[in-house]
């Protein structure tokens, strides 16, 4: 019997056993097949036909072409997608691509059926979709960014992509994202330059083009990779026209003697407050990764130069010039650099070294004291009495508002231990383990995949923070809304 | 937030001291001196007066930015601020 029917006949049964939705996409899947299946022994035998009537009668010839028919099914299986992303959407064929890919992906769990077509919209069409229509899953996870970064909007992007370092083990992301989508992703990264964040987006990722940009990426980090297996990558990645740069700029780093320049940039902090200090907002203002510890190194090297002995040498400078108010002025300087500090540091990431100096302290008391505050904005939707105290928005709205509370929750972090431990039994712990809940109840399928990210981080958050509780409801709950996730 | 940022970085790339190319030991009268000399310079189109050296390298300079940075270094509680900034970054 032939395979296929076989297979067929599974994904009735299987319909048949599991609930409607499940039944519903396992038909649907069982006819696309049925399709593909008439269409390839059809054009088989068309082909067989048309040997035939040009006299060629090699027994070979026409058995190899009988058995043709598995690779047109293979063919049609996969090749509507590959059409699309590869072919249509960045020749500008949008409604064809959408034709196929809506196709494609008729049938599959809802977390890959709606957001490819987001996904290829927010890429190609002339005109962006309303993703906040969407279902909050990965690919218009994925759209969200982009969308953004199309905008010129680079430091929410940033935000908005600050999911990617945290998704959790369990198939969250289907092949094909992890292929099309996350290549994308990257190559929208690779375009501005990024390679900090090619490298960060395409540990999500796999296939040919994710391949070929870990490497460049791999060469702009200072990692070690050889210019054959840079010459390969290439060649056998789609997109070799647009990565020929790329390639040749990889390429160029790697010459012995030289030095990426991300390494260089990483290594050099000016000594003169000044200097660093421009430099710093330079960084910021660019929307580069900054270190917060380089910041607070900052603010060591101004602790000598505000301090009274120097501020005093300044006020004479100020009398010599006739200044009315030296005292005021040295005053304002110092607002304007603890200000401009403050600044550095919201733009910055990681740790605060744990010895700094005096005026290194006082910005990081400010910053514990306005992230603690802020933190309210998001924990006060879900009191301790628990439920929720505000209307559940959209789906993608909640989701994007999660990652700036998750985003935020990372920034509180890093002012240490103690502060996130005060956090979390002031509203933290309710509103990670409740706010999936009350998205789930609120939209149910369109949120299944965003509450699986969400209580995963909760879980395991939980888990840092020793409160059992809230980790195995979480765990729990990650269990129940990743079965559902696959209806 | 970034538009923020960049504003400061602008605030400190168009330091008076830095549009109008002076030391900071500079008199009065060379201030007004240096002041009409740009002023002339960008009237007369003059490629070389276009921009100026900054720390982050050459940046744009109107006669607007010329005439913000006379005012600013005539006021000595202004100058003194903006004195402190550009002596570290001379």
């Amino acid at each position: 019997m032939n395979p296929f029917a076989i297979l067929f006949l599974i994904r009735l049964l299987m319909g048949n056993k599991a609930g409607d939705s499940i039944r519903r996409r396992h038909l649907i899947l069982a006819g696309k097949q049925a399709v593909h299946l008439v269409l390839a022994i059809w054009l088989t035998s068309l082909g067989v036909d048309l040997v035939r009537a040009a006299g060629l009668t090699d027994e070979v010839v026409l058995s190899l072409l009988e058995a043709s028919w598995i690779v047109l099914l293979v063919l049609l299986h996969l090749g509507p997608e590959w059409l699309a992303w590869r072919e249509l959407g960045p020749r500008g064929w949008v409604r064809t691509g959408r034709g196929l890919l809506r196709w494609a992906t008729a049938g599959r769990r809802r977390a890959d059926r709606t957001g490819p077509l987001a996904l290829f919209s927010t890429l190609w069409a002339a005109e962006t979709p309303d993703l906040y229509e969407e279902d909050a899953g990965p690919w218009t996870a994925i759209a969200l960014v982009l969308d953004a970064e199309r905008r010129g909007e680079p430091e929410r992007a940033r935000a908005l992509a600050h999911w990617i370092d945290h998704v959790p083990p369990g198939n969250l992301l289907s092949w094909r994202l992890r292929t099309y989508g996350i290549e994308v992703f990257a190559r929208s990264a690779a375009r501005a330059g990024d390679w900090r964040e090619v490298a960060r987006r395409v540990r999500l990722g796999r296939g040919r083009g994710v391949r070929f940009l870990r490497k460049v990426a791999a060469v702009h980090e200072g990692k070690r990779v050889s210019a054959a297996a840079l010459w390969w990558a290439w060649a056998l990645a789609p997109g070799r026209k647009e990565g020929r740069s790329w390639r040749d700029a990889a390429l160029a780093t790697i010459t012995p003697g030289s030095e990426p320049e991300t390494a260089r940039e990483a290594t050099e902090p000016s000594a003169v407050p000044w200097l660093e200090h421009l430099r710093l907002l330079d960084t910021a203002a660019a929307g580069r990764p900054l270190a917060l510890d380089r910041v607070a190194r900052l603010a060591d090297a101004w602790q000598e130069e505000l301090s009274g002995q120097r501020v005093a040498q300044w006020m004479v400078r100020g009398l010599e010039l006739g200044a009315r108010a030296p005292s005021e002025v040295c005053r304002e300087i110092r607002g304007q650099v603890m200000s401009e500090l403050d600044a550095l540091v919201e733009a910055a990431q990681g740790g605060w070294p744990e010895e700094t100096s005096e005026l290194a302290a006082e910005l990081m008391a400010r910053r514990r004291g306005l992230l603690l505050q802020g933190l309210s904005r998001w924990t006060t939707g879900f009191p301790s009495r628990g439920g929720v105290d505000r209307p559940i928005r959209l789906p993608v709205e909640e989701w994007t508002d999660w990652v700036a509370f998750h985003d935020h929750v990372f920034r509180v972090a890093s002012c240490g231990r103690e502060t996130l431990q005060t956090a979390w039994h002031n509203g933290l712990r309710l509103t990670a383990c409740n706010w999936p809940v009350h998205l789930q109840r609120a939209h149910g399928e369109k949120s299944h995949w965003a509450a699986c990210v969400m209580y995963a981080w909760a879980g395991w958050f939980a888990a840092w923070a020793g409160d059992d509780e809230i980790q195995r409801l979480s765990e729990s709950n990650f269990k129940i809304a990743r079965t559902q996730l696959d209806h | 937030m970034s538009a923020g940022r960049e504003n400061l970085l602008r605030r400190h790339l168009a330091n008076p001291f830095f549009v109008l190319e002076l030391p900071l030991d500079a008199s009065r009268e060379q201030l007004e001196r240096q002041g009409a000399k740009l002023l002339a310079l960008l009237a007369a189109q003059v490629a070389e007066a276009s921009t100026y050296p900054t720390p982050l390298g050459r940046k744009e300079r109107t006669d607007e930015m010329v005439r913000a940075a006379l005012a600013e270094l005539r006021d000595p509680d202004r100058r003194l601020a903006h004195e402190w900034w550009a002596r570290g970054l001379a």
